[in-house]
C-alpha cells in the first residue's frame, strides 16, 4: 500500500499543489488587471455628470427587454421604476410569457394599455403572440402577451418587437440604479466593435426598497445573504474588470446587460439553455471571429443592478448547481474554441482559463480533499501539516475577499454604514469556514447532473421586493454564474455531509418551460 | 527548509497581507467617517451659496466663511454640484466666487498638467463654470481622448471659430468617444457650426463625410442641401442614405424629386432612407413612386413603403387601399399599415 501511495498519490499531491500555486498567480494577475482597470475608469468618470448623453439627440436608443412570468407581486413596481430611468431614447418592452396569474391584467389596468398592431420583422422564430399593447400614459411602454415559451423565447419575442439600436436584458424583479443605462452605454459610444456590456450585480437583501426603487443601501445582516454579498463583490469588482484587460469577458449577467440588437439578431438571439446568458456572450464573441468582425464584450463596474439572493441552503444549492450546469453546458457547446488559434485570445487565453480555473476548480478541490484524507490514513500527512495547509488555503480565500472589499472601499463605497462594512469583513472570514466547501459540493453536483442530462431550471419561488425581507427566498436564476469569475483557491478539507435534496420534478414554472 | 517551514512562512505572509488590507480598509473608513461628520457643515455652506446665487442679500464673505473650513477638494465638489444648474447672473456670481476661492485658477493651471487625469478634471471644472480660456484649443488636440472629448463639451459652452474648426477636425478622431462628443457638440452649437462643416464636406473622406451628414441631419440647416445633393451620387451607400436624411431634415420640398430619384438606387439602405425622407417632407407626388415598393421582396422596403404611404395622408391611404387585394406580400403589408391607422384613430378617440 505504501508503494501505491508513493507511486500514485504523491505525484497527484504535487499536481494539486502546482494547480494551487497556478491559481494563486492567476488571481494575482487578475487582481492587478482589475485594479488598473478600475483606476483608469474612476479617473475617466470622476465628476462626470453624464448630462451630455442624457440630453443628446445622437445618443443610441435603448430597448429594455423585460420577460415576466407570474410576476403579479412585483411587476407594477418594476415597470414603474423602469419608466423613471434616466435615458433620452428609451423603449420598454415587457413580455408576459403566458402568465397564469394577474400579471397581464395588472399591467393593463395600471398603465392603461391599448392594443396595437405594429409592423415588425419576426426574425427569430418564437411562440405565437396573442396581443401587443401600448400604454396610453407612457408611449414608450410596450407590453407583449404571448404563449408560454420560457425566458429565452420571451427575450427573443421582445428582441423582434423592439426597435432600438441597443437592447438591455433585464429580469422583471431587478432594480437598476437610475443612471445605470447612461453609464453602461459608454463602451458602445466609444467603439463600434463592442457588442455587449455588462454591469455590476449587488445583493439587495438588507436594503430598503420602495416603489421599485432602492431607498437605502445596506449590507445583509444574515450570514448566508452576507456571504453571497461578499462573493458578488469579489466577482464583480475584481473578476470581471480584471478580464477587461486580459482578453475580454465571457459572461454578462442576464439580470442586467446591454447588447447591440443587430448582433443579437445575427446570432439568432437567446438560446434555450440553463445558462443562456453565458452561452449568448460566448456565441457573440465566437460569431465575431467567424465573420471577421471584431466583437468585444466590456464590463463597466459602476452601473449597478440589485437582485435578491437565496436565503436558504436548499435554494442556494439549487442555484449553484444550476449555474455549474449552465457553465458546463456552454463550455461543451463551444468546446471547439478551446486552444483554437483561429479564435485568438478567446480560444488561447479566455476559454482555457475558464476551464482550468473555474470549471476544474471544484473537481481539483474535491481531489485535494480526498488526498488529505488518504494521506492522514496512511500516516504520510501529519495532522499539523493538514491543519496548517487548511489555514493557508482559508487565508488565501480570506485575502482575496479582503482585496475585493478594499477595492469597494477605495472606489464606489456603496455600503455607507460602518456596521455594514464590518459585517462584510466577518462574512468574508466565515465564507471560508464551511460555505466554500459547500459550494464545491454543489458545483460538483452540477457537473454530475449535467452529465446525467438534466436540463430543467428547478423551483422558482418569487416574492415582491416590498414584502421580501432577508427571510424572503427566491433562487435568482438569471444572473447565472454571477459568482463565476472568482471561485477562490482549492481547499482540501472535508466537505460537510449535507444531503442536498434532489431537484423536485414537481417544480412547475421554469422546469416545465424548458422541457 | 522543510515543507512545514514553507507552509508556516506562507501563512505568516498571507496573514500580514490580510492585516495590511484590513488597515487600508480601516483608514479609508476613517476618511469616510470624517466626510460624514462634516456633511452638515457642508450642507450649510451649500445652502448659503444657493441663497447667494438666487440673488438674496448675501456677500461673498459669508459663503467664504463657510467654505473656509473645508479643504479645496470639498469646495470644488460643492461648486461643481451647483454649476450646471445655474445660468446668467447666478453663474457669474458662482464664477466670481470660484475665482475668489481659487478653484478656477487652479483648474486653469491644471490644464497644463502632465497627468491626463488632472487635465481632464480641470477641463470638467472649466466646463461647469463656463470659463473662457485659450487653453480650450490646446485641450481639443490633447493626446488623451478623454480630455479631447471633455474639451468638446467645453466648446459648447464657450464656442469660438477656431475651436469649432478643431471640433470639426475631431470628427476624424480615432477614438469613438471623441467622435461622439464632437458630433454632439456640433449639433448643440447649431448654425454657428454650419460654415466650417460645409467647408469640411468638400474635402472630407468617406467616414468624416458620413459624420458631417449625420450632424447636418440633426441640424436641419438648408445650407446643406447643395452638398447633400452632391453626396446622393457618392459611391458609398451609407453616404447616399445619410444625404437623403439631410435632404429630408431641411423640410425643403424642392428636395422631393431628388428623393424620388433615390428610390431607384441599388442599395436597400438608400431606398429606405429616401422613402422615409419623402414621408418626412410630406411630398405626396412621390406616392406613386413609392407604391411599387409594396411588392418588393425585401421586408424592410415593404415596411418603409407602407409607413411612408400612411404618412402621405389621403393620396397614400388611397394607394394602400388599392393594394389590399391581390397576391403575395403586398396586401398583407398594406392591411397592416391600414390597421395602424385605424388603431391610431381609436387611440385618439379614446
Amino acid at each position: 500500500m505504501r508503494h501505491f501511495y508513493s507511486t500514485f498519490i504523491v505525484p497527484l499531491n504535487w499536481g494539486v499543489l502546482c494547480y494551487f500555486v497556478a491559481l494563486g498567480l492567476f488571481y494575482l494577475v487578475l487582481y492587478v488587471s482589475a485594479a488598473l482597470d478600475m483606476r483608469q475608469y474612476l479617473r475617466e468618470v470622476r465628476s462626470e455628470k453624464y448630462r451630455e448623453v442624457l440630453s443628446s439627440d445622437i445618443a443610441p436608443s435603448i430597448s429594455m427587454l423585460v420577460p415576466a412570468f407570474n410576476e403579479e407581486s412585483s411587476v407594477k413596481e418594476s415597470v414603474m421604476a423602469l419608466l423613471t430611468l434616466a435615458y433620452p431614447q428609451l423603449e420598454i418592452v415587457v413580455v408576459d410569457d403566458g402568465s397564469t396569474d394577474q400579471t397581464l391584467s395588472i399591467l393593463m389596468e395600471t398603465f392603461h394599455l391599448l392594443p396595437i398592431q405594429p409592423v415588425y420583422d419576426r426574425r427569430i422564430p418564437t411562440k405565437p403572440i396573442r396581443a401587443i399593447f401600448r400604454s396610453q400614459q407612457f408611449p414608450n411602454l410596450i407590453v407583449v402577451s404571448k404563449d408560454q415559451g420560457g425566458k429565452a423565447d420571451s427575450l427573443n419575442t421582445a428582441l423582434n418587437v423592439s426597435s432600438s439600436e441597443l437592447v438591455c436584458a433585464l429580469d422583471a424583479d431587478t432594480i437598476l440604479d437610475p443612471d445605470g443605462l447612461r453609464r453602461l452605454v459608454r463602451p458602445f459610444i466609444r467603439s463600434h466593435d463592442v457588442v455587449a456590456a455588462g454591469a455590476t450585480i449587488r445583493v439587495v437583501n438588507g436594503c430598503t426598497v420602495s416603489r421599485g426603487r432602492l431607498v437605502s443601501e445596506r449590507g445583509p445582516h444574515r450570514a448566508l445573504a452576507g456571504i453571497q454579498a461578499v462573493e458578488y463583490l469579489r466577482a464583480f469588482l475584481f473578476g470581471r474588470p480584471g478580464w477587461n484587460r486580459l482578453g475580454g469577458n465571457l459572461l454578462i449577467s442576464g439580470a442586467f446587460g446591454l447588447f447591440r440588437r443587430e448582433s443579437l439578431l445575427e446570432t439568432h438571439g437567446y438560446a434555450k439553455s440553463v445558462g443562456e446568458d453565458m452561452e449568448l456572450v460566448v456565441r457573440l464573441r465566437r460569431h465575431g471571429y467567424d465573420t471577421d468582425q471584431p466583437a468585444r464584450v466590456e464590463f463597466v463596474p459602476d452601473p449597478v443592478a440589485w437582485t435578491e439572493t437565496p436565503v436558504s441552503f436548499r435554494e442556494l444549492g439549487r442555484q449553484r448547481e444550476r449555474w455549474q450546469r449552465g457553465f458546463t453546458d456552454t463550455l461543451w457547446r463551444h468546446r471547439s474554441l478551446l486552444l483554437n488559434p483561429r479564435y485568438g485570445v478567446l480560444g488561447l487565453v479566455v476559454v482555457p482559463a475558464f476551464v482550468l480555473f473555474e470549471w476544474l476548480a471544484p473537481i481539483i478541490e474535491a481531489v485535494g480533499l480526498a488526498l488529505v484524507v488518504v494521506g492522514l490514513v496512511f500516516g504520510e500527512v501529519s495532522a499539523t501539516f493538514a491543519i496548517l495547509f487548511f489555514s493557508l488555503a482559508c487565508g488565501i480565500g480570506i485575502l482575496l475577499s479582503m482585496l475585493a472589499l478594499m477595492l469597494e472601499e477605495l472606489s464606489f463605497r456603496r455600503y455607507g454604514r460602518a456596521r455594514d462594512r464590518a459585517l462584510l469583513v466577518v462574512w468574508a472570514v466565515l465564507e471560508n469556514l464551511g460555505f466554500r466547501q459547500l459550494t464545491v459540493w454543489w458545483r460538483l453536483r452540477g457537473v454530475f447532473s449535467y452529465l446525467r442530462g438534466k436540463k430543467s431550471w428547478g423551483k422558482m419561488t418569487r416574492k415582491g421586493f416590498e414584502s421580501a425581507d432577508e427571510e424572503g427566498s427566491r433562487p435568482v436564476g438569471s444572473e447565472a454564474q454571477a459568482a463565476v469569475g472568482i471561485a477562490g483557491p482549492p481547499i482540501a478539507v472535508m466537505i460537510p455531509p449535507i444531503r442536498i435534496a434532489a431537484m423536485s420534478g414537481s417544480m412547475p414554472a421554469e422546469s416545465n418551460r424548458e422541457s | 527548509m522543510s515543507a512545514l517551514d514553507l507552509l508556516i512562512a506562507m501563512l505568516i505572509a498571507i496573514s500580514s497581507a490580510i492585516l495590511v488590507v484590513l488597515a487600508t480598509v480601516w483608514m479609508s473608513s476613517l476618511i469616510r467617517a470624517h466626510r460624514i461628520r462634516i456633511e452638515p457643515s457642508l450642507s450649510k455652506a451649500r445652502l448659503s451659496i444657493i441663497t447667494s446665487l438666487s440673488g438674496a442679500e448675501s456677500t461673498a464673505g459669508d459663503e467664504l466663511s463657510h467654505l473656509g473650513w473645508f479643504s479645496k477638494r470639498y469646495v470644488i465638489g460643492v461648486m461643481l454640484d451647483l454649476a450646471p444648474s445655474v445660468t446668467g447672473t447666478s453663474r457669474s456670481i458662482l464664477v466670481s466666487l470660484g475665482e475668489t476661492v481659487g478653484v478656477v485658477q487652479k483648474a486653469q493651471r491644471n490644464v497644463y498638467s502632465r497627468r491626463w487625469g488632472a487635465r481632464l478634471y480641470a477641463a470638467r471644472v472649466l466646463t461647469a463654470f463656463g470659463v473662457q480660456s485659450d487653453a480650450l484649443c490646446r485641450l481639443l488636440v490633447d493626446r488623451a481622448p478623454e480630455v479631447r472629448a471633455q474639451a468638446s463639451a467645453w466648446t459648447v459652452v464657450t464656442p469660438n471659430p477656431q475651436a469649432i474648426e478643431l471640433l470639426v477636425g475631431l470628427l476624424a478622431d480615432p477614438d469613438g468617444l471623441c467622435r461622439f462628443a464632437a458630433r454632439d457638440a456640433l449639433v448643440r452649437i447649431g448654425l454657428r457650426a454650419s460654415e466650417p462643416l460645409l467647408r469640411a464636406l468638400d474635402s472630407a473622406d468617406v467616414d468624416v463625410t458620413n459624420q458631417i451628414l449625420e450632424v447636418a441631419a440633426a441640424m436641419g440647416d438648408g445650407r446643406f442641401v447643395p452638398g447633400a445633393m452632391v453626396c446622393t451620387r457618392a459611391s458609398e451607400s451609407t453616404t447616399r442614405a445619410l444625404a437623403a436624411e439631410v435632404l429630408a431634415s431641411t423640410g425643403d420640398r424642392s428636395a422631393g424629386p431628388s428623393l424620388v430619384g433615390l428610390l431607384k438606387d441599388d442599395s436597400e439602405e438608400v431606398v429606405v432612407a429616401a422613402a422615409a425622407g419623402i414621408a418626412r417632407l410630406s411630398y405626396w407626388p412621390g406616392a406613386s413612386a413609392i407604391e411599387p415598393l409594396l411588392s418588393s421582396p425585401s421586408w424592410a422596403l415593404r415596411k418603409q413603403a407602407s409607413i411612408t404611404l400612411l404618412g402621405l395622408g389621403a393620396p397614400g391611404t388611397v394607394l394602400l387601399w388599392a393594394n389590399t387585394r391581390g397576391e403575395g406580400d403586398k396586401p398583407e403589408m398594406a392591411i397592416q399599415a391600414l390597421h395602424l391607422r385605424s388603431i391610431s384613430h381609436r387611440s385618439e378617440a379614446a
